[in-house]
């Protein structure tokens, strides 16, 4: 196991880290025949404001890890804590918003609606839902679309969309399972630099999962390689490139020694 | 975006047969000379031609003058004219499709549909009498119609299917009776004219006095009794419909219920509504209550079945999305899983709408209703043998109650999913 996790980190207070994971590990259908070791031995700590990103093969863990965090499943082993608290428990204070690999848009809701559902559920009243919305929907520069329902828009603006309602609720801490995995390279570049300026614009911490290198350097702070079988973390690369990241970023030789760096750690972990 | 490849609105579509258009210019040349043969021909007509007496109009203006002494001679001349008339909307509305097709409109279909249903009118209206020519026109403008149809280059549209079918059906019930009495009545069900009337016949019959003399028509009472046994149907649909939708939440609630209850859920509904009809009447007296519980049970099992299925339908990753806001129980039913039921839902509300109404009707049966539909089906299934008509008539009412309570669902769905993705888009 790499040593690296602490990296990214400058303070040594755990209270401080919003997501602190130690020995983690996720066993499928244990204690049966076909039990699969999802996770072994994960430990990661991720600090406030970073942009993180879980990168790897299929089959490497890093979506389990997100929906671990995400108490969306629970660790065979092991401590996680997000904000200072079990996940279960910063689920149900609502601490993070989700985006899904689809946009899981709900197609009888309008645009609108879709990004006041958190608000709806979690209590807010119809004027301030409406102004929230209106806002999400202009940091996501879909304000025009508000009326519109999500089968009128392209795959990139329904994405667009699940942002804003993730953000609408406004949690420090936003996990993205490759959220820009179904468009294609064209809109996905695009919509990298969206989720920078996004992210430069409301703030917070980002843990991003994708399978795409170039995304995940271009993206992090820090990016985290994992290899499958059983899924585990190999290095934790920190990548110092400028920021504001632009188009001319993805030119910088920087940018390209920073994705040969990820590229080579992923092939040691294969031993190739 | 929205969808841009929209077909050019203008331009109709390749016909399916190269000959297409030009063979239904001329079929519609055809049919409008039909037409306007049929309208000739009644212009003159004497005003004691069976021709004119025995059409739906000229009975109607037999029964006007005999109720209201009025002068039988001036009824029958406003009959003429209404036969007239309707010859000429089908010559008229031929002409139009006539138009269409050489404009090579886009809308040369629907304007042929048109053609189509007046000649359908027409052939309600005019008599079939023996050795009488003008009897096959309307028939032979139904049949020119369909082929200029089939052949015609358009979209389809969503009602033609339904009109096409029913034209073809009542076009080749009355060649097959023709056929019949051409060979000598040996053909399966020619022996007696009663195994299959003619639609004129039927037609007429509901604009005759439901009793000799009586002050009503028959399609009045019909039509009475429709709404009598409508109501009953109605308070049926309701109440089924909630005890299913009801069910549905509980098994979709509960894995354990679904297990203990569904199976006797699904029981019932293979026990002959029958057999258990004269049960619930004697349970619970006489009256409508009985007849909406009986109608009740046969609405109930479609809405379980299918509020159970969309309940269920959400994805999982729809049903993680509320797991991340830690929404309530209350919000996942009311925000995710109700509205992604609703298409199930509605799918069998119309199944149950049509259910509720034969519910209805064997309900009425043990209940002894005479104002319903049930004790009209009754009294005209005995005179069956010398007026089948009646029967048929009933028949055609009791029809029209289903489908108008199943049009009626429909709309309130296309309402209440107006903002959904439409099937059609």
């Amino acid at each position: 196991m790499d040593t690296s996790t602490s990296g990214g980190s400058q303070t040594s207070n755990p209270d401080q880290k919003v997501v602190s994971i130690k020995n983690v590990h996720k066993v499928f259908n244990s204690g049966s025949g076909d039990a699969v070791v999802a996770l072994q031995d994960i430990n990661l700590e991720i600090g406030a404001n970073e942009f993180v990103s879980l990168t790897g093969p299929s089959g490497c863990g890093k979506s389990t890890l997100l929906r671990l965090i995400a108490d969306l499943l629970q660790p065979t082993a092991g401590q996680l804590l997000v904000n200072g608290k079990p996940p279960h428990q910063a689920r149900q204070d609502r601490d993070y918003g989700f985006v899904f690999q689809a946009a899981t848009l709900y197609d009888w809701r309008s645009v609108s609606q879709n990004v006041q559902l958190p608000l709806e559920i979690m209590g807010y009243s119809p004027r301030e839902r409406a102004e929230r919305a209106r806002a999400m929907l202009k940091l996501v520069e879909l304000e025009k679309f508000a009326d519109h329902h999500p089968w009128q828009l392209s795959g990139g603006m329904q994405q667009r969309v699940a942002i804003a309602r993730a953000l609408a609720f406004e949690p420090a801490l936003l996990l993205m399972d490759e959220p820009f995995g179904a468009l294609d390279e064209f809109t996905r570049e695009r919509m990298n630099m969206e989720l920078l300026n996004i992210w430069g614009k409301a703030g917070g911490t980002i843990i991003f999962v994708t399978h795409s290198i170039p995304e995940a350097v271009f993206l992090s702070s820090r990016v985290v390689v994992m290899s499958p079988r059983p899924g585990r973390i190999t290095k934790v690369t920190n990548i110092d490139l400028p920021r504001p990241r632009n188009f001319e970023t993805r030119e910088d030789p920087r940018f390209f020694a920073a994705v040969t760096e990820v590229r080579e750690s992923l092939r040691e972990a294969y031993g190739v | 975006m929205l969808d841009t490849e929209l077909r050019p609105s203008g331009e109709a579509d390749t016909p399916r047969l190269a000959s297409g258009r030009a063979l239904s210019i001329v079929l519609t040349l055809v049919m409008l000379a039909l037409g306007l043969i049929v309208a000739a021909a009644y212009v003159g007509m004497p005003l004691d031609d069976p021709s004119l007496v025995e059409s739906t109009p000229g009975q109607l203006a037999l029964w006007l003058a005999a109720r209201n002494n009025l002068d039988e001679a001036a009824t029958l001349g406003t009959a003429r004219i209404a036969l007239v008339g309707m010859s000429l909307l089908a010559a008229g509305l031929s002409g139009g499709g006539l138009y269409a097709l050489a404009r090579r409109s886009a809308s040369s279909q629907r304007a042929l549909l048109w053609a189509l249903l007046s000649f359908d009118v027409l052939v309600l209206n005019v008599p079939p009498v023996d050795g009488s020519l003008l009897y096959p026109l309307p028939l032979a403008g139904i049949a020119l119609a369909l082929v200029a149809l089939f052949v015609a280059p358009g979209r389809v549209s969503r009602t033609l299917g339904v009109f096409v079918v029913i034209s073809a059906l009542l076009c080749f019930w009355e060649v097959y009776i023709a056929l019949g009495q051409a060979t000598g009545n040996t053909l399966p069900l020619t022996d007696f004219p009663w195994k299959m009337p003619h639609w004129q016949n039927i037609a007429e019959q509901l604009l005759q006095p439901a009793r000799r003399n009586g002050p009503l028509l028959l399609v009045g009472i019909l039509a009475e009794a429709a709404f009598f046994t409508w109501r009953e149907a109605f308070v049926g649909f309701v109440a089924g419909s909630l005890l299913g939708f009801v069910l549905g939440m509980l098994f979709a609630h509960s894995k354990l219920l679904e297990r203990a209850l569904l199976p006797y859920a699904i029981a019932s509904q293979t026990v002959p509504i029958l057999a258990i009809a004269p049960m619930i009447v004697s349970a619970l007296g006489a009256g409508w209550l009985p007849v909406a519980v009986i109608s009740a049970y046969l609405t109930f099992f479609p809405v379980t079945i299918n509020t159970l299925r969309g309940l269920l339908s959400p994805d999982p990753m729809a049903l993680e999305l509320m797991r991340s806001y830690a929404a309530p129980a209350w919000a996942v039913l009311w925000k995710l899983r109700v509205p992604a039921a609703l298409p199930y839902i509605f799918t069998a509300l119309k199944v149950s709408a049509t259910g509720s109404v034969v519910g209805a009707i064997v309900g009425e049966l043990p209940s002894s209703r005479s104002d319903g539909l049930a004790a009209a089906i009754l009294r005209h299934s005995g005179n069956y043998a010398s007026q089948p008509e009646k029967l048929w008539a009933t028949i055609v009412i009791a029809a029209l109650v289903g489908i108008l309570f199943f049009s009626a669902v429909s709309l309130v769905e296309r309402w209440v999913m107006r903002r959904r993705v439409s099937v059609e888009s």
